[in-house]
């Protein structure tokens, strides 16, 4: 195991951004942490880092527990490096960037020149070697980032959001270069992201964070979707169902076909007894109940099968039983619409 | 207006003579105020440094502290060192009283603060991810020192041209700790003061047009480094 | 790089300007008035006793008050000053070894040209004053607690004019002081006591058509020396009571150890020696005699 995390706790004055039960990454895998923003991604990011420190709990870096003294810390750091999501370069050229790692850790002048030119060549920057950084683009600040982090061949690379500000054509790039040095150096990749699409090409697991917690819920929920264009206002339909959404990254237009996902806890359920399922109320059945950690795991066949989560606290005021018929509720805020 | 017109004329001839007085006289403001601003950088770059980056207990009081500082008037610090260099005072024996070592004591104390608090704020200008950026990328906390001294450079080096402006345009440590002595201690400001006293403009106004023209130069270089402080803030 | 490097330079070039005098072994601190410096005596003075002796002098010149001072405290090797009852005092109280008699300059009275009070047809400066405050005539006091002040308040009291003591509030080296002026009685209307050294004290004088006690060398720079001139003439002078004598005093090596005593006394003798008193005799400020050995009177 290469981390492993223990109820680690981090506060920022009274607010729990991360609350991690229990959480560990192999080495030599890619990881992507999807998750909306607040979810607590960056936080994480910078525990893995170890450029911050949680309140309580521990995290082992291979299984020795990470000690946060200066010059632990200082070792530690020279196995792992974090690309920012808006990356800070020093002031000066682009080559001194790059530099930078590998003059701390005495790398003689030759092959810190090998390295830099091998980095520059990966996020095609070959040209802007000598160039001073102050006018770069976003994203070409955030390749000469890249750059600097791979130059230093590190054991594990962090990226925020490696694709942010970066134009379509280099998207791909970043993406192929990050697989690239999983392949063929075996660096391990944890990266966070807003696409799925990005975990499901690149990522060996994928996490989803919430409120600062994970969840394991990414998987479930995930169902075939067409927008068709009603009353002026376009509509989600699934499996006959118009249903609401909301589209945070905009990929909604006519008759497009799509995925959606439900959040599981934000599914409404109303019990009907033996009377008819009433609009927008949806029939289904419910198939299985499981408690677990705090929630009650409900599975709805609807025609499909929906994954419903309720707190312990909301099921006891509400029973449901299994072969119980439901009507289940869907609001904009729980429906996503994916690439 | 007739007044100031001629001194004009008599001050640039007096300039353009390479009158040995009168570079005799800038060469020691020169002096006193280069080395007073190096030694007070001495102390007040590393303390601002320590400051700016440490959070400690008692730490907005010494920012008090070093704010109030800066309003020391020059007559305040010249009347305390006197008391202490003079023959009567506990470091007497030391000789220091009426020589330039005296000026450049007392007008270390009087930028002191300005550079460490200048140096702060530069420091703290540096955006906290530029630390966390150097720290990832494995530097130890020495290094990082380093990389944020070196993204405040000009902010630093506009502290110390502050602080060299300042002491080269006091008067107050330098008459009193100083004593105007012709071939000694006689700065700009001092010499201007006593022309002045004398009625003898043409030499005050020479030395007013040098000291201007330092001044003007100081200025100039501090727009431009802050100049270069805002765009490197993108 | 380039930056250090320049650095560097700029720091030795500055250095280099910036290393004055002090070079000389021989250097001997003394203190005086401002207005003896600003006569430029000591311009005349001090390069020939240099090529004579070796020796250079520092000078600090302040008030007369913190000239003696200096004396007092040890911080300088001897003092020149003119005011004889403190100067003896000095002595008298062990600070400094003898006060060698070296010449005197003088006070005059000077007014406006229609001259309202008569003053110019007085007998003596005390007949003068006694005019000047019969005839309510406008006068200019320096009330700065100077020499020339003290003077001043002194020829007012042998004067004859009733006087009275009022208590001023003045500014002496950045601190505000109490001090008792003795003033002519209910002169509220006439004696204005403007706190300001002698120059500007003419300059007001001058611009109020007024009388006031002046030193002579101060006078002739804004006769003579000035564009425009004051136009203000002299109405008394030569009256003993005018005269002004400077005294040069070593500190007394017993009570400071430390001080430069022979470099001292070689000043001092050389300053009454046929040498200094004949290049003092000499001086010139705009073609005007100043100053008057006492020493070997000429």
């Amino acid at each position: 195991m290469l981390y492993e995390l223990n109820n680690v706790v981090r506060l920022f004055g009274s607010r729990t951004v991360l609350e991690i039960d229990s959480l560990s990454f192999e080495a030599r895998k890619i990881y992507a942490l999807i998750g909306p923003n607040g979810a607590g991604k960056t936080t994480l990011l910078n525990q893995l880092a170890f450029l911050d420190q949680p309140n309580s709990g521990e995290i082992r870096f291979r299984s020795t527990p990470v000690s946060y003294d200066h010059s632990s810390l200082t070792g530690l750091r020279r196995q792992v490096v974090l690309v920012d999501q808006s990356p800070i370069l020093f002031s000066g050229s682009v080559w001194k960037n790059i530099e930078f790692g590998l003059k701390v850790r005495k790398i003689p002048k030759k092959e810190r020149a090998r390295r830099i030119e091998h980095a520059l060549e990966m996020v095609t920057m070959s040209d802007f070697a000598h160039q001073d950084v102050y006018g770069l683009s976003g994203g070409e600040v955030k390749r000469v980032a890249l750059a600097r982090a791979l130059a230093l061949e590190p054991e594990v690379l962090l990226c925020d959001e490696p694709t942010a500000n970066v134009d379509r054509e280099h998207q791909e790039i970043i993406l192929k270069i990050l697989s690239h040095a999983n392949s063929v150096r075996h660096t391990t990749i944890i990266f966070s992201t807003h696409y799925l699409s990005q975990s499901r090409q690149l990522a060996h697991r994928t996490l989803l964070l919430q409120n600062g917690r994970l969840s394991k819920n990414l998987e479930e929920n995930i169902f075939q979707a067409r927008i068709i264009r009603r009353d002026e206002r376009l509509k989600c339909l699934v499996n006959g169902h118009l249903i609401p959404f909301s589209d945070p990254d905009g990929l909604a237009s006519d008759n497009r076909q799509l995925r959606v996902h439900v959040d599981p806890q934000k599914v409404k359920l109303k019990a009907f007894g033996q009377k008819p399922v009433l609009s927008p109320w949806i029939p289904g059945k419910i198939t299985s109940l499981s408690k677990e950690n705090g929630n009650i795991r409900i599975m709805v066949d609807v025609g499909l099968k929906l994954q419903i989560l309720l707190s312990e606290d909301e099921f006891i005021a509400h029973p449901y039983q299994v072969l119980q018929q439901v009507g289940v509720g869907l609001d904009g805020l729980g429906v996503t619409l994916l690439p | 207006m007739d007044l100031l017109v001629d001194s004009l004329k008599s001050a640039l001839l007096l300039l353009l003579s390479f009158d040995p007085e009168l570079y005799e006289i800038v060469g020691v403001s020169l002096n006193v105020s280069f080395f007073s601003t190096l030694f007070a950088a001495l102390f007040g770059l590393p303390a601002g440094f320590f400051i700016a980056f440490n959070s400690f207990r008692g730490k907005r009081l010494v920012m008090t502290c070093l704010n109030t500082l800066l309003a020391l008037p020059t007559v305040v610090i010249g009347l305390v060192v006197y008391s202490l260099i003079s023959r009567r005072g506990i470091f007497g024996p030391l000789e220091l009283l009426y020589t330039q070592k005296a000026i450049i004591i007392g007008q270390i104390i009087l930028i002191v603060p300005l550079i460490t608090t200048l140096t702060i704020a530069a420091i703290s200008r540096i955006d906290q991810r530029y630390r966390n950026t150097a720290l990832t990328l494995g530097a130890t906390y020495y290094q990082m020192g380093w990389v944020v001294f070196l993204e405040a450079r000009f902010g630093i080096m506009a502290a110390l041209i502050a602080a060299f402006g300042r002491v080269i345009a006091e008067v107050g440590i330098s008459m009193m700790l100083g004593g105007n002595a012709k071939g000694f201690t006689r700065t700009m400001t001092t010499a201007m003061a006593l022309e002045y006293d004398k009625g003898e403009f043409v030499l005050a106004v020479a030395l007013g047009m040098v000291l201007m023209t330092f001044a003007f130069v100081i200025n100039m270089v501090f727009h431009f480094l802050q100049g270069r402080l805002k765009s490197d803030a993108l | 790089m380039f930056n250090k490097v320049l650095v560097v330079a700029v720091a030795l070039v500055v250095t280099f300007c910036g290393i004055s005098a002090a070079a000389a072994d021989k250097v001997l601190t003394m203190s005086t008035t401002t207005s003896t410096q600003a006569s430029g005596l000591l311009d005349v003075l001090l390069p020939e006793f240099k090529s004579d002796t070796g020796i250079e002098i520092k000078v600090i010149a302040k008030g007369t008050g913190a000239a003696i001072r200096d004396g007092m405290d040890g911080n300088v090797d001897i003092i020149f000053v003119h005011a004889k009852a403190r100067e003896e005092k000095f002595v008298a109280e062990g600070y400094g070894t003898k006060r060698y008699a070296v010449m005197h300059n003088d006070f005059i009275v000077i007014g406006p040209n229609d001259d309202p009070a008569a003053v110019s047809k007085t007998a003596d400066v005390y007949a003068g004053l006694k005019s000047i405050a019969a005839a309510k005539a406008e006068f200019i006091s320096r009330g700065d607690d100077s020499g020339t002040h003290t003077k001043e308040q002194f020829l007012w009291e042998k004067s004859g004019v009733k006087v009275v003591t009022n208590k001023r509030e003045i500014v002496k080296k950045g601190e505000k002081v109490a001090v008792g002026f003795n003033e002519p009685a209910d002169s509220a209307d006439w004696y204005k006591s403007i706190g300001q050294g002698m120059g500007k004290t003419l300059t007001y004088a001058d611009e109020k058509g007024a009388y006031t006690m002046t030193d002579r060398g101060t006078y002739i720079k804004y006769k003579y020396g000035k564009t425009p001139p004051i136009e203000l003439s002299i109405l008394s002078e030569g009256s003993e009571a005018l005269a002004n004598p400077y005294g040069i005093i070593p500190v007394n090596p017993k009570k400071f150890d430390h001080v430069k005593y022979d470099l001292a006394e070689t000043f001092a003798k050389w300053l009454t020696s046929g040498r200094g008193q004949k290049l003092i005799g000499d001086y010139r400020l705009l073609d005007k005699q100043l100053f008057y050995p006492d020493a070997i009177p000429q």
